[in-house]
């Protein structure tokens, strides 16, 4: 080693205020806004709430020292409630801060019950008791700005995976929530408008929206790895009404414990604006085995009948092995596009009408799936169809359509126009398209220049039904010039 | 007395060194352990208390604090090897500086263990932020070729890649490395300067390169500059000998630097006393004076900025990589390997990264097949939202699965390379790319089938080379299957033949890339069921190519290309069928339309409809068929509907009915494809 004249490092503005830390048993302040939590003890951090309740300046920094952090009780008096500051930072070091909550009591957690803007960074949250609720922290007001970035919310207790992060008794204006670990919780928000999660890694974890005004709007899920789904559960839920969502580059993966759901919108009165983009669902079960269908389902969105859907798009998702679904849109749909997705190993995709249904079906794979590959299907209203450029790789086995126009009841009109898709199948023991009916309904279809490969069989079945009106037109390629 | 006190003076003049030499002892408050000064001594102090805090409770949080300052670590200032890891930080510790450029942990020389911070494998929970870490060793090795005169980079030189890295965390769980720098003088080398020729008094021939010189004190720890001196090769002995002096009154262990001119921030070179001194075994030096002039740059070609390699919930995020690679990948030891889910690498910036930005590559096996691990697995991989400026040697920006040098399943062929759930989106890969040195390709983004692949997204990435001198070696996206070559022995000779082993990529989305501005390649994407869409190509001697695949192409534009769309068993591997639904393409101004080459070991069923080719002129057609020799089964279906061609050559189609395997092809030029041709 070169024997050198090294500069000494200067001294930091941390260096300071941790040592001048050193010189009081309680909580400081250095300046007028900045309070390090002076030790471990509970008591600290109680004092660092109650300095930070009687500051009179509008922002404030409260600084959680490496260090691990027990919170046994917090009584109301502990309460995050400054008179003054409106905008409040709690930051850490990292994992090497960890607040733990193992009180039983419902306040036994962070309580914010002033308006203030909250923002949490670097800090490890772990709950090991759900009789607190299991929750980290409660929002007893309305407030604009809430931001949880690069912290660890973590479950480590025994029995139910239920424990939430947070309650919110009023919708929060703007939620970010970036780059978290969330282990075995259900991840509840109520905001609007404004929710972005994204870039976070959850583990057996639940994320729902809800609203408490009743509808919901801006909404971005972008970027986030859900591994495993927990039992029947959802991984991604929006259940209210909606505009304006976005849902794109994220996977849920991993094994899942049971027939849960990996993105389920359920759109009230309006619903409007939805993309779900880029997306990876699948239920890998066991991890290496490539065919199993397991009791789960990809993508669920449902409305009313009568509900204002407008504007739905699913693009460039893939979806596999969810043996009870792939994707099923049920309700109403002004605007649908389905287009460049992966439907693999799984029950099929189900466009269900019990509205009015307007969809673009376009550059699909469909392959290998244990049921219909595409299923359009009206139980009430009206469904108008145009399928085209979609691969079929229809497997051997039993109901193994690649398409099926259904009607069930009603008197709605089903008109498909499905052109320049190719099929290819194995002996299937069903048609390749087929058309049926329980109802009356007026079904129209046009078929021109499919191209189908594969062993004989019945790659057409017109009409299967004994219901309703058919009108079924079919052309194809002329392949006589050589 | 007089005695006594010359005593005490001693000992304090001893104590006084002593303590010169020994940094004091981390301050310690409550938690967090902070570096008492910038020697590697003080944070090998450092370490070493936050491993002691842990005695008895090994989940206790610590933070390990470097205030801001140079901290420098010299060739002997290592940690210890893999097998030990006594002095490495382990977890549930946040490592924070004050930010980078004012927290900077440096090497200033090489060494076989360069990792500045290192984690102890297994490690969880760990965060890594605010810091920049320096490499002033980041060299080229370059040699001067007699023959052809010139400067040609060494890319073999043999520098150990093991641990050559700066971050190592190997096997974390729940790891942030977030808002670091990582540089080295590497990423701002300029393209080699042409020397200048010029004829002494005698008639020799001297070449001049424009190279200044500078002197490093490493007692002072500071670097001298001198005025712009020429490097010469070739004159008289006399004028090698006066410059081969500039050189050699170098002692050992000491080195001189060599800065390239009329760079605003120039990038440092170190150059080694040659001449038997050279203390790290060069690849040629030696101590004769042809050798001396033959290397004087050293490369070091393997450096990474971090290892991440087995582990899970990782975010590299919000980093600046300057010249350097990141891998979040698999080790290629023995045993099963398993890595994510949970790895991000988002939103990152780089500057001209050496070899890979990033890499996630299984390697099941060595090239022998005698070492590695017979299972690896990786899965749940995001790439995202990064920023790459300038691409150099033998590099590219992302590279995923199967590492180049550990394809042969034929040694072991139940080994499994698994890399499923990979999304590669939104990233920005521009500016000016290397057009010289070897014959390595620049790659945009290379996904390398592994055995068993699936569920791959590449969606939204801007590749363009910009205003940068177009190469063949600039590809935009290669997604390839590759079948690998192995050696056998027939009749006493070596051939070559297929290793026959399948390597599949299931499910993959190529959608929504513009690519521009590349020589050779602006997508191959092969598979099965590959979904390419709406993506635009311009320029390259192939648009869009398919290999043996079962894809649907829609939508796309291609500009200016060789080819528009390939496809077709030219590309490896030759034993798969394709099956391709062509629908909706545009091409502009290509050479030829639709580029076909029958397999004579697979079948192929193709269908074109309603797309809309445009060509250059009468040379090219709008659709070739390249027909195998030995075809001799069934093999070939194709089906062109209702397309439209324009400005190809006369016959559009390169088909000949008469030509023997006809019977064995059958295609259908049907519904309304116009050919609308200009002839001359």
């Amino acid at each position: 080693m070169h024997t050198l004249t090294r500069p000494k490092n200067t001294i930091s503005v941390i260096k300071i205020l941790t040592t001048v830390s050193l010189l009081s048993l309680a909580a400081s302040a250095h300046g007028s806004s900045f309070i390090q939590v002076a030790n471990e003890t509970e008591a600290a951090v109680k004092s660092a709430i109650g300095t930070l309740n009687s500051l009179t300046e509008d922002a404030c920094t409260i600084y959680f020292p490496a260090g691990k952090y027990t919170i046994t009780t917090m009584a109301g008096p502990d309460a995050i409630n400054p008179t003054q500051v409106t905008n409040l930072v709690l930051v850490g070091d990292g994992p090497a801060t960890v607040i733990e909550f193992v009180g039983t009591g419902a306040q036994d957690r962070f309580r914010v019950t002033s308006s203030v803007n909250l923002t949490v960074k670097d800090i490890s949250f772990l709950v090991t008791s759900t009789s607190n609720g299991g929750r980290c922290f409660e929002f007893k007001n309305a407030a604009s700005s809430l931001s949880f970035l690069d912290c660890d919310f973590m479950f480590e207790g025994s029995g139910s995976i239920k424990t939430y992060p947070f309650t919110m008794d009023y919708d929060i204006n703007s939620i970010s929530i970036k780059r978290c670990n969330f282990k075995g919780m259900e991840l509840n928000m109520k905001g609007s408008p404004g929710i972005v999660l994204s870039d976070n890694y959850l583990e057996d974890t639940t994320f729902q929206i809800q609203s408490n005004s009743g509808s919901l709007t801006g909404i971005l899920i972008h970027g986030n790895i859900f591994n495993g789904v927990y039992g029947s559960d959802t991984a991604i839920d929006i259940d209210t009404a909606m505009s304006d969502v976005t849902i794109t580059e994220n996977q849920i993966i991993g094994a899942w414990s049971g027939a849960g759901t990996g993105i389920d919108i359920t759109g009230d009165v309006v619903t409007e604006n939805i993309l779900i983009k880029n997306n990876i669902i699948a239920n890998e079960g066991d991890g290496l085995d490539p065919v199993t269908y397991y009791n789960s389902t990809g993508i669920t969105l449902s409305t009313s009948s009568t509900a204002t859907v407008k504007r739905i798009s699913i693009i460039g998702n893939i979806i596999e092995k969810h043996g009870t679904t792939g994707v099923e849109f049920s309700g109403a749909a002004e605007s649908l596009i389905f287009t460049e997705n992966h439907i693999m190993n799984s029950a099929g995709v189900v466009l269900d009408a019990a509205g009015d249904i307007n969809a673009i079906v376009s550059t699909n794979y469909f392959a290998n799936n244990s049921d219909i590959g595409l299923s359009l299907e009206s139980s009430a209203g009206n469904l108008n169809t145009q399928v085209n450029a979609n691969r079929f790789i229809i497997p051997d086995t039993a109901a193994s359509h690649g398409v099926r126009v259904y009607h069930s009841q009603g008197t709605a009109i089903v008109t498909t126009y499905l052109f320049q898709n190719a099929f290819t199948y194995d002996a299937f023991v069903d048609a390749a398209i087929t058309h049926d009916s329980a109802g009356t309904a007026s079904v129209v279809s046009r078929i021109f220049d499919n191209v189908f490969e594969g062993d004989a069989g019945d790659r057409e079945h017109p009409a299967a039904g004994s219901y309703g009106t058919f009108d079924i037109q079919w052309r194809d390629i002329d392949t006589t010039l050589n | 007395m007089k005695h006594l006190f010359t005593i005490i003076c001693l000992l304090s003049l001893a104590t006084a060194y002593t303590w010169a030499q020994t940094p004091p002892d981390p301050i310690v408050i409550g938690n967090v352990v902070e570096v008492s000064d910038t020697t590697y001594d003080a944070i090998k102090k450092a370490i070493a208390k936050v491993n002691e805090l842990k005695t008895g409770d090994p989940d206790k949080p610590i933070a390990l604090y470097f205030p801001a300052g140079i901290y420098r670590f010299d060739a002997g200032d290592v940690y210890q090897s893999k097998d030990i890891e006594d002095d490495w930080i382990p977890g549930n510790v946040m490592v924070k500086g004050d930010g980078a450029g004012s927290t900077v942990l440096r090497r200033i020389e090489r060494t076989d263990r360069h990792g500045l911070i290192r984690i102890k494998t297994g490690s969880e929970n760990v965060t890594i932020t605010g810091i920049e870490f320096q490499f002033e060793i980041g060299m080229r090795y370059f040699r001067y070729n007699e023959t052809q005169d010139e400067l040609v980079e060494d890319t073999t030189s043999n520098v150990s890649d093991n641990f050559a890295s700066i971050i190592l965390a190997r096997g974390a769980t729940n790891l942030r490395i977030t808002d670091c720098t990582f540089h080295t003088g590497w990423s701002e080398f300029p393209d080699i300067p042409n020397f200048s020729v010029t004829t002494n008094d005698d008639g020799d021939t001297i070449k001049t390169y424009p190279i200044r010189l500078a002197s490093y004190d490493a007692v002072s720890g500071t670097t001298i500059f001198g005025d712009v001196s020429p490097l010469k090769f070739g004159g008289t002995q006399q004028e090698i000998d006066a410059w081969k002096a500039i050189f050699e009154p170098t002692p050992p262990d000491t080195y001189t630097e060599v800065v390239w001119p009329s760079q605003p921030d120039p990038p440092r070179f170190i150059y080694h006393n040659f001449g038997g001194n050279d203390p790290y075994n060069t690849p040629g030096a030696s101590d004769t004076n042809q050798e001396f002039y033959q290397s004087f740059f050293r490369k070091q070609p393997t450096l990474k900025a971090i290892f991440a390699e087995d582990g899970k919930q990782i975010w590299i995020a919000d980093n600046v990589f300057n010249g350097l690679q990141a891998i979040i990948g698999i080790r290629n030891d023995a045993g099963d390997r398993y890595a994510g889910p949970g790895l991000f690498f988002i939103n990152n910036t780089s500057q001209s990264p050496h070899n890979y930005l990033v890499s996630c590559m299984t390697k099941p096996l060595s090239q022998s097949g005698t070492s590695g691990s017979k299972v690896q697995y990786i899965t749940g991989v995001r790439i995202s939202n990064n920023y790459v400026h300038g691409l150099g040697m033998t590099s590219g920006a992302i590279y995923l699965g199967l590492d180049n040098d550990h394809a042969y399943y034929s040694v072991n062929p139940d080994a499994e390379a698994v890399c499923n759930y990979i999304q590669v989106c939104n990233n920005t890969i521009v500016g000016d790319w290397l057009s010289v040195g070897d014959a390595s390709n620049i790659i945009g983004i290379y996904g390398r089938v592994t055995k068993r692949a699936k569920g791959w997204i590449v969606s939204g990435n801007n590749i363009d080379n910009q205003s940068g001198t177009i190469s063949s070696r600039h590809n935009g996206i290669l997604l390839k299957i590759v079948e690998e070559i192995k050696p056998e022995t027939v009749d006493g000779e070596t051939v070559y033949v297929p290793d026959g082993f399948v390597r599949e990529l299931t499910a993959a989305i190529v959608s929504d890339n513009s690519i521009a501005n590349l020589g050779k390649m602006g997508i191959w994407a092969n598979g099965e069921y590959v979904i390419v869409a709406n993506n635009h190509i311009k320029g390259g001697d192939y648009g869009l190519r398919l290999g043996a695949s079962d894809a649907i192409v829609r939508s796309n534009t291609i500009t200016g290309s060789g080819r528009g769309i390939t496809v077709g068993a030219d590309a490896k591997p030759p034993t798969v069928d394709s099956k391709l639904l062509a629908i909706a393409n545009r091409t502009i101004n290509v050479g030829t339309g639709i580029d076909i080459t029958a397999s004579s070991s697979a079948q192929s069923k193709l269908q074109f409809f309603s797309n809309c080719l445009d060509g250059t002129g009468t040379t090219h057609y709008g659709i070739n068929l390249t027909i195998p020799t030995g075809l001799s089964t069934d093999p070939f279906e194709m089906i062109v509907h209702d397309n439209v061609f324009e400005d190809f050559h006369a016959d559009t189609y390169s088909h000949d009915p008469d030509d023997p395997n006809s019977a064995l092809f059958k295609s259908y030029l049907g519904g309304t494809n116009d050919s609308l041709i200009e002839m001359p």
